[in-house]
């Protein structure tokens, strides 16, 4: 695969396109214009431009929103860990919320009228309280990259293995509701959870954004990340919260989505090589887009309103074997 | 008083691995260090590259002899160290698949060789491979050409600190020798060298280089090649018995 690699690159940069970020944004704008137009009567029937306010706007900003999180974070953990299929739920950051989860909704702790800010707030503190284990255990491994990854392995098989319990536990119907948000899902959206949300996502985006060009010098390792001045922890570090931020406020909003992170910067290196100047912001583009385009999915199959994660995964697991069996730096 | 880059260190001790009392090299040298596996030649390597953080007062400068210009480690800003000064180290591989043209886009500040440069190294040719798919030796060359390209600027004022480790690993002969020549044209320029190799046989070659004799973590030897390179120091610092001493390192009888 490598070697038709260059000129299917050379040809994209040269031919077809010259900017790609363009080519992403069009994407962006195309996948919206579906969903508008899934919509017939928008301009004159005012029920429909209440629905499409009041329901599929919030659930279309949080696509976008949770979409470039995802992928934008991937694609820095991917460079910082090392690892070019590293995923925030691979590396356990989202195990947290979905215990926190699995705990407010089995144990119906709270009252199911404040479920709608309880359940994302539980999530929020569970995803920054596994990432915090994390980053503490994987410190006292002096924060290598491959420490990162087991801590993360050993810390979601633990949140794992109690959420296990919970199941044995719960009723049938919390079993279930458990199981569906598990799977995520953007129709919990509402305004003012997406104000918060919003503002802490849009944060954590600009914080990678601004770190695209140091994420370069890690390709080939912390000694020569220092030789050019640059402190390799310190922006591990950085990078690690900003994740942390951001795939925390994504689980609490849209619960778990597989596979999004992990596919979309690894496709884009691909095609438009390493660069993180291009590689940071394009994945924030394309995922958001390609979130877009899985709401629309779920609209055309009206009535069944399939979780994300049944779709990602399902489209993203073939293209992973594919991605696995093709990469010739993993079979090595 | 044109500016002369240089390195001094001072009273480094990194415990179990390297004890340094003193030590300055100046502009316009090439230096060698030798020694068994595991004698301190890469740590030394890497304290001068301020690598290592070091307890005691560790210096790293350049710039005129007379304090104000010159820049004491840590306390310079690294960005502005990695500016005149370089350093190949063993550990270079990336698990992404780089096209050397990324490489050199990501650590240089050069998008390709400068001529120069690419008439040793010859590298350009390369610039849309990607580096899995370039021998070993060929990415030795990448390597060293993208290492010595992040301070070109200062290399061609003489102002540069060019630390290498093993570099001529996997070059075969001819390189070796036309990188080797090339290096005494840049030392001319008033540039600090320092190669960390075991390539014994090439010492003969370079009688006005300098050589450090590093063992069990202390510099045993350090002087000129021509005046400190000899039997003795093999059979001293490198457990070799005189009749293992194989026939290729000829020594004029002392």
């Amino acid at each position: 695969m490598t070697s038709h690699a260059t000129p299917v690159r050379s040809f994209l940069r040269g031919n077809f396109t010259s900017n790609p970020i363009l080519l992403a944004a069009v994407f962006v704008v195309v996948a919206l214009l579906i969903n508008v137009f899934l919509h017939p009567n928008l301009l004159t029937a005012s029920l429909e431009q209440y629905i499409f306010v009041q329901l599929s706007l919030p659930m279309l900003i949080t696509a976008m929103l949770v979409g470039a999180a995802l992928a934008m974070s991937s694609a820095s953990l991917q460079i910082v860990l090392h690892n070019p299929l590293a995923d925030p739920g691979i590396i356990g950051i989202s195990s947290g919320a979905s215990l926190l989860a699995g705990v407010v909704i089995i144990g119906q702790f709270v009252p199911s009228s404040a479920l709608i800010w309880g359940l994302p707030l539980a999530c929020f503190v569970g995803a920054l309280f596994s990432s915090g284990l994390i980053y503490w255990l994987a410190k006292r491994l002096h924060l290598s990259h491959s420490a990162v990854i087991l801590s993360g392995i050993a810390i979601s098989t633990m949140c794992g293995a109690i959420l296990a319990w919970l199941y044995i536990l719960g009723d049938a119907q919390s079993v279930r509701n458990l199981t569906f948000w598990l799977m995520g899902s953007f129709q919990h959206a509402s305004y003012p959870i997406l104000f918060v949300a919003g503002l802490l996502i849009v944060m954590g985006i600009v914080g990678l954004y601004r770190k695209r060009s140091a994420l370069n010098s890690l390709y080939l390792g912390e000694q020569n990340a220092r030789l050019l001045g640059i402190n390799p922890q310190q922006l591990t570090r950085h990078i690690l919260i900003l994740c942390a931020l951001l795939v925390g406020v994504s689980v609490s909003i849209a619960g778990s989505i597989a596979f999004v992170g992990l596919l979309v910067p690894h496709i884009l290196r691909r095609v438009w090589g390493n660069d993180n100047r291009l590689i940071i912001p394009l994945s924030g583009l394309v995922g958001a887009g390609l979130m877009l385009l899985i709401v629309n999915i779920n609209m055309l199959l009206a009535g069944t309103v399939l979780p994300i994660s049944l779709l990602t995964a399902s489209i993203g697991g073939p293209i992973f074997i594919y991605v696995l069996c093709t990469n010739h730096s993993l079979s090595r | 008083m044109m500016p002369t880059p240089y390195i001094q260190l001072d009273n480094i001790n990194i415990a179990d691995r390297l004890y340094v009392n003193q030590l300055a090299l100046f502009g316009g040298t090439i230096t060698h260090i030798i020694g068994q596996n595991g004698a301190g030649k890469s740590t030394l390597l890497e304290v001068m590259a301020g690598l290592l953080s070091v307890n005691t007062t560790s210096r790293l400068a350049t710039g005129s002899t007379g304090a104000s210009t010159s820049s004491i480690l840590p306390n310079t800003p690294a960005a502005q160290v990695a500016q005149y000064r370089c350093c190949l180290t063993q550990a270079n591989h990336s698990v992404f698949v780089l096209t050397v043209a990324e490489l050199f886009a990501f650590y240089t500040p050069h998008t390709q060789a400068p001529i120069e440069l690419d008439s040793i190294l010859e590298v350009n040719q390369f610039l849309l491979r990607s580096m899995d798919e370039l021998s070993t030796g060929q990415r030795q060359r990448v390597h060293l050409a993208r290492c010595m390209m992040q301070i070109w600027d200062a290399v061609q004022r003489g102002e540069g600190i060019l630390l290498f480790d093993e570099p001529f690993d996997a070059l075969d002969l001819a390189y070796q020798l036309k990188w080797m020549n090339w290096l005494h044209t840049i030392k001319q320029r008033g540039n600090v060298i320092v190669i960390v190799h075991h390539q014994l046989v090439l010492l003969q070659d370079c009688p006005d280089d300098d050589v450090i004799i590093v063992n069990a973590g202390q510099i045993v030897e350090h002087g000129q090649i021509s005046r400190v390179w000899n039997k003795t120091c093999l059979t001293q610092h490198f457990a070799l018995s005189e009749y293992d001493i194989p026939s290729y390192l000829s020594f004029k009888s002392a």
